[in-house]
């Protein structure tokens, strides 16, 4: 990830400590940053350093004092230019922490425009500005300072000897927060979030002191349980699917999430589950072939030490991290986990989990149907392809960062990356929507097409795995086909690059009548494009 | 805390900073004999070495202490 960092103080240390925490995700980051309070010249300037360096991220880090210089409406104006200036970035820009305190405390809410009422104006322009940015996002340092206290987020002995804004244990906690940031902005999030039961979900062992007894409640200890799924809750509903691994009985753990009245999570919530007495290993393997999610993107809580260190042994790319030993730490623990984060939130995450309910009802006809052309004639699938466009980049970014397996080159591109491609004449980019009798899966293919002269290059093509097999991939992959034809190209170019999990898109393009000419497959677009006769295609989109 | 354990910690602090093998610092060794020893180098210098012994030095001292002796005896000062 290339990152710009421009700031308002003395910053230096600041890239280091980011960079200590960015292999935890995955990531390395390359930085350029701005001599010091320079910020103004790099966003105003169309030959910056900054703007050369082509960053994927600004880091836009500002102090109290700089940011409290602005009217509300100037800093809008100055983020305004930063969101065109750095039009293929993501420009983050902190809150104002108003963390000093001056003389005459009581006053400070109690006076019009005083210092402390002015930071909270500032913050709510930073938000108002953000939402109306396309490209620009708040990172909230109040919130962190508000975590650890002042007193230990700053240190005034190096404000004074080198402007520094934050003491060294401060600077490490903003930049954990940066580095969650980052891999947000670079799509790094797991997928799958599994849940022990028993002193998890809720307190007590519920085979042995019945659904009555056990502690989970809207009042008193049990509430902490209810507060924690509550926190679940809301990754669920900006996409993270949820699955249980528990040692139980199936029946009496169904019958208490169902009917337990303070059960915040139901049947609905959970896309797989694994209750009995099984070991966990074998039911966590047993749930990502369900899903057909890979081991590394889950991630899994249990109170147990002893199967914690189980599953890690034994499946160390799971990522497991140790619940509190107190159930009234867990609510904080869940809003504190990193791995989900996102900075958008688009309409497939809000649908994510009730997909994967469709997907459990379309197995079943699936098993029921007497062959599989009666199984997808009677699904009555429709697949549209159209450009991407304004509403649907970020979609189409989180596909190429998120699809591994039916990923022809996975190549991963940020929003500001599709958008550039896709304002760029000499570039198609794709999608393909689908939906059938079960329901709507949103959008669940990409791809990017550059144009050159009479040769089209597929540069991404790829289909999400959930929605495979049922020649929606043959379909989107004529589609794309034939939109380089009505470009004007003769010939269309592919590439398949085998990563470890993309070995089942491996013989797609040959089956597909492309012919393979040393490391390149061709398709000569003079042939009849065909698409497979159960799938109604179409231009509009359906939902 | 010996005046010899002191020495050893502060050295390890030392070496970590500016990715030196411990050997390749002495008593006698400053900012002007290691390199990257510069204003940016020193902070992070101090930083570790008020982490490793949980003391905090003044404002005045900060920008002083800018030799391992120096180092090596505030920091017993503040053990002292």
């Amino acid at each position: 990830m290339k990152i710009a960092l421009l700031s308002s103080y003395t910053a230096d240390l600041f890239p280091g400590e980011v960079d200590k925490r960015m292999p935890a995700y995955g990531l390395t980051a390359e930085w350029y940053v701005a001599p010091f309070n320079q910020y103004r010249q790099e966003i105003l300037s169309p030959d910056a350093p900054s703007k050369k360096f082509q960053p994927s991220i600004v880091l836009l880090l500002l102090n109290d004092e700089e940011l409290l210089s602005f009217a509300p409406e100037s800093l809008r104006d100055l983020l305004e230019q930063a969101s065109k200036g750095f039009p293929a970035s993501t420009v983050l820009v902190n809150t104002c922490t108003s963390v000093r305190a001056q003389a005459m405390r009581l006053l400070e809410w109690n006076t019009p425009d005083s210092r402390r009422i002015q930071a909270a104006r500032i913050n709510l322009a930073l938000a108002d500005a953000a939402q109306a940015l396309r490209n620009v996002f708040v990172l909230d340092h109040e919130r962190v300072v508000a975590t650890y206290g002042g007193e230990r987020m700053f240190d005034p002995r190096y404000y004074y000897l080198a402007k520094m804004q934050y003491s060294g244990f401060g600077l490490q906690k903003i930049a954990e927060q940066a580095a969650m940031a980052i891999a947000a902005v670079a799509g790094v999030r797991k997928k799958c979030l599994v849940l022990d039961l028993d002193n998890t979900l809720w307190g007590g062992v519920l085979g042995e002191e019945g659904m009555e007894h056990i502690r989970l409640s809207n009042d008193g200890e049990g509430k902490a349980y209810f507060d924690f799924q509550q926190q679940l809750l809301r990754y669920f509903r900006t996409g993270t699917i949820l699955a249980i691994c528990s040692k139980n009985d199936e029946d009496i753990a169904l019958d208490a999430i169902e009917r337990h009245p303070f059960m915040v999570l139901r049947k609905e919530h959970f896309a797989a589950w694994r209750i009995n007495w099984v070991d966990k290993v074998t039911n966590m393997r047993a749930i990502a072939d369900e899903l057909n999610l890979g081991l590394d993107s889950f991630v899994y809580l249990d109170d147990s030490p002893h199967e914690r260190n189980f599953v890690r042994s034994a499946i160390p790319e799971i990522t497991v991290p140790d619940l509190p030993a107190d159930a009234s730490a867990y609510p904080g623990f869940a809003a504190a986990m990193p791995y989900f984060e996102t900075f958008t939130v688009t309409a497939e995450d809000t649908e994510r989990g009730k997909s994967y309910v469709e997907e459990r009802k379309r197995s079943e006809i699936h098993r029921t149907a007497s062959s599989v052309d009666e199984f997808l004639s009677s699904l009555n699938i429709r697949v549209s392809v159209r450009p991407a466009d304004e509403f649907t980049y970020p979609r189409v970014a989180q596909l190429t960062q998120k699809t591994n397996q039916f990923n022809l080159t996975t190549r991963r591109y940020t929003e500001g990356d599709i958008r550039s491609r896709a304002a760029d004449t000499r570039w198609k980019v794709l999608y393909a929507t689908a939906s059938d009798t079960i329901g709507d899966s949103g959008i669940v293919g990409a791809a990017l097409v550059e144009l050159r002269d009479r040769v089209a290059r597929l540069d991404t093509f790829l289909v999400s795995c959930r929605v495979l097999g049922r020649g929606i991939e043959q379909a989107f992959l004529a589609e794309v086909e034939q939109a380089a034809k009505d470009a004007g190209c003769d010939v269309l170019h592919a590439e398949y690059i085998p990563t470890k999990k993309n070995g089942m898109a491996k013989d797609f393009l040959s089956a597909s009548g492309f012919v393979r000419e040393g490391e390149r497959y061709v398709y000569d677009l003079g042939r009849q494009i065909s698409f497979p006769s159960w799938i109604q295609v179409t231009e509009h989109e359906q939902r | 805390m010996s005046s010899d354990n002191v020495f050893d910690k502060v050295r390890q602090c030392v070496a970590s900073v500016f990715t030196l093998n411990t050997d390749m610092i002495s008593l006698e060794s400053t900012f002007e004999t290691i390199p990257n020893w510069d204003s940016l180098g020193h902070l992070r210098l101090i930083m570790a070495v008020e982490e490793a012994f949980s003391i905090r030095f003044t404002t005045e001292e900060i920008p002083t202490l800018l030799s391992v002796r120096l180092l090596c005896d505030t920091v017993a000062k503040y053990l002292g």
